[in-house]
Order: C-alpha cells, then structure tokens, then sequence
C-alpha cells in the first residue's frame, strides 16, 4: 500500500515537472490558458449572447464554472492517453498500472488550486465578501476529483486497446460542456430537462459553488448527490480497469 | 542451494495481431479484429536458486516473452509460473524513461516501479551513480545522455535493486568491453550471494560460470 502511494507520488511528480520542461513560459500557463478562455466566454456569452445570470457580473460567474470544467476537462484529456504514451512502462515493466491514469488526474490538483485563487482575486477585487458559506467550496473538489478519476480510469485503458475510444473522449467533452451549465445558468433550464443537471456531478458541482459564492447558501442535498455519483463512477472505473489490466500489455 | 526459485510448468502463449485493414474485410475484421500467433507452446522449466541461466534461440521464438511472463507484466494462457523471491526485470535498458527528467529523477521512478521503498533508494542511489560512472551527469536531462550512458544507468539500478530473481534481456549488447566486463564480475558477486540470474542473449560464448544454456524452440507459428 505505501509503496502504492510512492508510485503515486512519482508519477504525479513526473507529469508536473514534464509538463512545463522544454517551456519558455513555465508554470506561467496554468494562469494564462484559463484566463483567456474565460475573456474569450466573457465576450461571446456575457456580451454578444447576454445570458442571464442573476445580478452576477458574466465575467466571475464564467471563472466560476470554468475552474471545475477546466479541472475535469484537462485531467482526462491527459489521463486518457496515460497508457498509450507510457507503453514501454505498461509492456516492459510490473507495476500497479491504475498508477498512471491517476498520476494524471493529481498532476492537475495544482493549477485548479492556482485557478482558484485567481477567481478568488477578481471575486475579492469585484468588491465582494466571502460569506460564512465560503470554506464549503473546497470541499466539492472531492466529488469532482473522484468523477474525473473514475471516466480517466475507463477512458485510459479502453483508449489503450483501440484508439477509438479516446476520439470517443473527445466528442463526449463537447456534449459535456453544454450540457453542464458552465456558460449559463442552471436556472434556464426548463424543468423536464432538469434531470440531465442531476445525474452529472460536474454540474452539481458547478451549481453548489455558485451557490455558496454569490447567494451564500450550501446546498448539502446536491452536495451529497455528487459525491455519491462521483464515487460511484470512480468505483465503475477502478473494477473495470482491474478486469482489463490483466490483457492490456499484450494488447497495447 | 537446491531450492527451486523459478517453477514453470506446461505454460502457452499466444500474442494477438491486428489483421490486414481493407475494405474488402472491413465486416470481418470488425468483428474479430484479431490474428493469434502462438509464441510459446507448451514449454517447462525449473531454476534452482543461485543459478544462471542463459536462454537463446532465434528471433522471434519467444525469449523476451518468456521473461515477461516470469516477471509477470503479462499472464499465460495455460500452464502455471511460481517464482520463488523478489523479481527484478529488466526487459529493455531504459524502457520507460523520461527524456526531459534528469537521470537522478529517472532512477527514482525506476526504482520506485521496481518496488523500492523511498528511504531505501536514497541509500542505494550514491552506489548507482557510482556504479553507472555517470558522476555529474546524473543531475543532466536524459535526452543529453549517451545511449550506452542510458544503458548503463539501468543496468545499475537493476543490479541495486535487491533482487532474488533477475530477469536480463540482452543487456551486453549496449556498453563498451570494460563496461562489460565489470557488469558481469557484478552478475558473479550477486549470484554468490544466492540471486538467480536469467540471461537472455544470443552472445553468451564470452561469459563464464554459466550453469544451464536452455534453447528455444522455433515453433512459432500464425493460427487463422
């Protein structure tokens, strides 16, 4: 088990330092990519679209979201590919090879805590207080952290075997980011479509943190609901992977 | 001495390929987008502890698939493998490094997959780096590296490693004569002290203290 986490810690380690070798801007990119999607949103759906959002200036409630899709969004996009960049390891060497796509998803915990406290200088900057509420919103990280691992674990392996799945992945994270209210608010969506909002962590997520941020309310009811979903899929993923990892050596 | 550490009884093996795309097929192989191809057949062996052993054969007869499944990166088929003590693989000198990461950074991820615990790599690092001779280069990305260079830093971290078993596959190919030499005086050190050595290699005839040859069989062959 401990050496389970050593193995953890080296490969998230890896990935981190990988990640901006060979870079002129550095960990510089952590901060620059969210930011120019965010003005980018800002512009088309803030200005030209005007979505509705509550009294909430478009720019922070979009920051607000994109922080969790960001989170969810670039953990599995690396996290699906885990195996097939890391064939040798995968075919010449024994190691629990879980490791890898979860390494992935860890190796991102650091920009969405640096992601976080950019949204929190504008929030603070926009003249807004941290309510009473506010420590709550760490705690969503769990649910959506263990949603992430679970689709990187199931998307890492089947990718690993034909690469169709991971073309799969992507055309997954587009219907993901509009049907999650990311961009706008879950409040326009029409109730009989409302069950789409509940069966997705990541918008439980998205909702709860709004709620905390700007109505200073903690909604525990979807809280609960997420985490349960969330694991629920981390669980799917770890057994699923467990029964393939066994073939994927020779079918890589 | 006497103790078996390697069991292998009755073990197949066959490897899938991706047939042919055309269009022709197109239904047919996406239904069954597999050829078998049978590697191993059948095959037995006992090693008893502190032994070394070399296993030839020509290409493709299975060698480095049989070091696999001895160190169980993949499962046979049929048949049953028992291996006796901490096995050690070293498949391919460097599969699985980084090229961006320093070699010190690479032989603690190495070591850490190899299943040792943290403080112990900290105590065997100085003698990898001194063993590889890599000195000042250890702190250098691996893309800077020398292909002998990188050889000789796995080879290292194998050979530290607190193995039982260990598993070689053509590891004398890459390295100059010293470099050798000194390898091999090291595999003789180890095997003193009762490791089990496997060797897989198709120049053996240079090295002494070898205890069994074993030849592999060509019987591979394609199965519609």
């Amino acid at each position: 088990m401990q050496q389970y986490f050593q193995l953890l810690e080296v490969f998230t380690i890896r990935e981190i330092k990988y990640r901006y070798k060979a870079s002129i801007l550095g960990f510089s990119w952590i901060i620059i990519y969210p930011l120019v999607i965010a003005v980018m949103l800002n512009v088309v759906f803030g200005i030209f679209v005007k979505v509705p959002t509550e009294n909430v200036p478009y720019f922070l409630f979009i920051l607000s979201g994109f922080l969790f899709w960001n989170f969810f969004q670039q953990s599995i996009m690396y996290a699906k590919d885990s195996l097939v960049w890391n064939r040798d390891l995968v075919i010449k060497s024994s190691f629990q090879k879980n490791s890898l796509p979860l390494s992935y998803v860890l190796a991102r915990i650091p920009d969405f805590f640096v992601n976080f406290i950019i949204f929190l200088i504008f929030f603070m900057a926009s003249g807004r207080p941290l309510q009473l509420n506010f420590p709550y919103i760490f705690f969503l990280f769990i649910p959506l952290a263990f949603f992430a691992a679970g689709i990187s674990l199931i998307s890492s392996i089947t990718n690993a075997i034909f690469r169709d799945f991971g073309r799969i992945v992507d055309l997954l994270f587009m219907i993901m980011f509009y049907i999650s209210p990311i961009v706008y608010a879950d409040s326009i969506i029409p109730q009989r479509y409302k069950a789409i909002i509940l069966v997705n962590p990541l918008s439980l997520c998205i909702i709860v943190a709004r709620n905390i941020l700007f109505k200073n309310q903690f909604s525990i009811d979807l809280f609960i609901l997420a985490l349960v979903e969330g694991l629920i899929m981390f669980i799917i993923g770890f057994i699923f992977f467990k029964k393939m990892e066994r073939k994927v050596a020779d079918l890589i | 001495m006497n103790k078996p550490t390697v069991i292998i009884k009755n073990i197949s093996k066959k490897y899938y390929f991706e047939k042919p795309k055309t269009i022709k097929n197109w239904v047919n192989n996406f239904m069954s987008p597999f050829d078998k191809f049978i590697v191993i057949d059948n095959f037995s062996l006992t090693v008893e502890k502190g032994k070394f052993i070399v296993i030839t054969g020509p290409n493709g007869c299975g060698k480095t698939t049989l070091l696999r499944l001895m160190s169980g990166i993949t499962e046979p088929d049929h048949g049953s493998i028992t291996m006796n003590g901490r096995v050690v693989p070293l498949i391919d000198l460097g599969a699985g490094f980084n090229s961006e990461l320093t070699g010190r950074e690479n032989a603690m991820i190495n070591a850490t997959i190899l299943g040792i615990k943290k403080r112990d790599i900290l105590e065997i690092l100085p003698k990898v780096i001194d063993f590889s001779e890599l000195n000042s280069f250890i702190d250098i990305p691996l893309k800077r590296y020398s292909t002998g260079m990188i050889a000789r830093l796995a080879f290292s971290i194998a050979v530290y490693a607190q193995p039982d078993i260990l598993l070689l596959d053509e590891v004398f190919a890459i390295g100059d004569e010293r470099f050798q030499k000194k390898s091999l005086d090291k595999l003789h050190q180890l095997k003193r002290i009762g490791v089990t050595i496997i060797l897989v290699s198709h120049y053996y005839q240079w090295i002494d203290q070898i205890d069994r040859i074993v030849r592999l069989p060509k019987n591979s062959r394609l199965k519609g």
